[in-house]
Parts: structure tokens; C-alpha cells; sequence
């Protein structure tokens, strides 16, 4: 297959973005932010750069653009008719973990300081440890158990898509690891499980690719 | 509202003067900033400079609230904690009439690329 046989179209950012519907990047829609990011986040948008959400989103996006399209580009020339709903699915998970979620405790001996981490960047941090691996790109984080009490049981379900011919379980255990240190480092939560489920392998980018 | 305003300002720039603080985020919420920056667009006072929400109840008590992005390579749990003792220091080193503000401290984004 050459890349004449590459339909432009079915690699479109804005087709992969019709039809959302984020309900909580103050304000903001996944698809804006996207444009945003085209222009090289110029001329500054006060809205969008004040809001965290919608920085935990941008981030999200262009680790996406930078690890993720080359290896859509791939699995389009190898097989053009597949069905990309999965990085759509990845766009959409983005845009509602985004949001600030429910407030996790981090202790204090004075009670009249009150200390938070939203659990909206607790997600962000989860996707930016396992994107950051390589060879695999996040789907789905959902923190599971009631993080808003000190010390109770918490257990994380993770997705994740890979690049064809790596050791899976391997992988999983690499990413599930990262993870676990990410949080020791910048929570208190109490992790009782890390989860990790591959759900997607996709062909491997190479320097010949568009 | 000037002294809070003024307030507000002061520990602003006290909170993003934090080590492993990369952001100060607005943190009134949405009804009280819409008529805060209405105030402000009459008076041509600029606000951007005051993130730090001051709330009193009737009875005069405080709480400071604050929502801030942290650097990846500080601890969320240190970082937090230094913003808040930061802040408890200052009202007891210069606003010593304020009876024992509450402190919130919230971190919204975890900034991985600084």
C-alpha cells in the first residue's frame, strides 16, 4: 500500500472531534482546545490558561498529538477502513477526567489548613506517568473507592492501547509501577491495586512514516 | 473590598513566590468573580493580580482560598504544605487582628512539562 492509497480525510483532527461534548472544561470544548493548541496556544486565552481542567486537557492533547498520530498514521495506511473510534474514545475520557472531580486530602497537624489535590490532576498525573513510557497511549483512568477519606482502600482501573510486539504483561507492569510511584510521591492515597488492561494494539510508527 | 483586594494581591503573590508552585489559579467562585470583574471593569481597577479568594462570614472569621498548579518534580503533599504554612505565617506576622484564618489550599494541575 502506498500513501496515495491514504485517505486525507479519515485522519482529520476535527472529524475525531465532531460531537463531543465536554461538560466541564470551564466553559471550554475539547475541539477549542484543540484549535488553541494549533496556533501554538498564541494569542494567550486568559479563559483557557486559567483553567486548570482546561490545562490537564491541553497537556492530555499534545502528548496525544505527539505519541498517538504517527501511530494512527500507521494502522491508516495499513488497513484504512478500521474503525478509529478509539482515539476518540481516548479524546473523550481526556475531556471528562479533566475535570476537577472530587478533593483528595493530604494531612496538615493544624486543622484550620485545609490541603486538597482534586482528583482531576491525580488523573492527569496518572496519564502523563504511563504516556510517558512509550509505546503505549492511555485510555481510560477511574479511580475507584472513596478518596475523599484519609487512608481508605483506593484501587485504579487503567486502559491502554499498545504498539504491536511489545511484551504485554511486561508493559502492564511497567506502567503499573510508574504509576504507583507517581502516587507515593504526590498523594496519600491509599493504593490497594493498580488495574492496567491493554485494550488495543496498533501497528509500530517508523521513520518512514508520513 | 480594598483591604481584601489588596489582601488577596499580597498573599498572590506570596503563593506563586512558593517553590514548586507553577501557577495561582482564580479561585472565587464564578457568581462572585462575574460581579467582582464587573466592580472592577467600572472602576478600571485591574483584578488579574488578586487569585486568591478572601471570604468572611457574618461574623468576621476568614478563609483563604487558594488553587494552585505544582511543578511535577516538587511533592504535591510538601508543596501544598509550605502554601499553607506560608500563608498561616503571614497573617500571624502581619495581620495579626485576623482571628485564626482557614486556610484552603487546592492543587488543580500537576504541571509535567515545566
Amino acid at each position: 500500500m502506498t500513501d496515495d492509497n491514504l485517505d486525507p480525510t479519515s485522519l482529520d483532527p476535527e472529524e475525531m472531534l465532531d460531537g463531543m461534548n465536554p461538560e466541564d472544561l470551564d466553559g471550554h470544548t475539547i475541539d477549542e482546545l484543540s484549535d488553541y493548541l494549533d496556533a501554538g496556544r498564541e494569542p494567550r486565552n486568559e479563559s483557557i490558561e486559567n483553567s486548570p481542567g482546561a490545562r490537564i486537557a491541553l497537556d492530555a492533547l499534545a502528548r496525544l498529538r505527539n505519541e498517538s498520530w504517527a501511530m494512527l498514521e500507521v494502522e491508516a495506511l495499513a488497513d484504512p477502513d478500521r474503525d478509529q473510534s478509539w482515539i476518540k474514545n481516548v479524546l473523550t475520557n481526556i475531556s471528562r477526567e479533566s475535570r476537577a472531580g472530587r478533593d483528595i486530602p493530604i494531612s496538615h497537624p493544624d486543622p484550620a489548613v485545609r490541603l486538597n489535590i482534586t482528583e482531576g490532576s491525580v488523573r492527569g498525573l496518572i496519564r502523563v506517568a504511563a504516556d510517558g513510557i512509550g509505546g503505549s497511549i492511555i485510555g481510560k483512568v477511574a479511580l475507584d473507592g472513596d478518596v475523599t477519606v484519609p487512608g481508605e482502600a483506593i484501587s485504579l482501573d487503567v486502559t491502554a492501547s499498545a504498539t504491536y510486539g511489545q511484551n504485554l504483561k511486561s508493559l502492564s507492569q511497567l506502567i503499573r509501577e510508574k504509576i504507583a510511584a507517581e502516587l507515593a510521591i504526590h498523594t496519600e492515597l491509599n493504593v490497594v491495586a493498580i488495574n492496567v488492561t491493554i485494550q488495543d494494539v496498533h501497528p509500530e510508527p517508523t521513520e518512514e512514516t508520513p | 473590598m480594598t483591604y481584601d483586594l489588596d489582601l488577596s494581591r499580597t498573599l498572590t503573590a506570596l503563593v506563586a513566590s512558593t517553590a514548586g508552585v507553577t501557577e495561582v489559579y482564580p479561585s472565587a467562585p464564578l457568581v462572585r468573580s462575574v460581579v467582582v470583574n464587573l466592580v472592577a471593569a467600572a472602576t478600571e481597577e485591574d483584578t488579574s493580580d488578586a487569585k486568591i479568594f478572601i471570604d468572611r462570614d457574618a461574623a468576621g472569621a476568614l478563609t483563604v482560598t487558594a488553587t494552585i498548579g505544582v511543578d511535577a518534580g516538587y511533592p504535591v503533599p510538601a508543596t501544598l504544605r509550605a502554601v499553607g504554612d506560608a500563608v498561616r505565617a503571614h497573617f500571624l506576622n502581619h495581620e495579626p487582628w485576623e482571628k485564626s484564618p482557614v486556610v484552603d489550599v487546592r492543587v488543580s494541575h500537576i504541571n509535567a512539562d515545566v
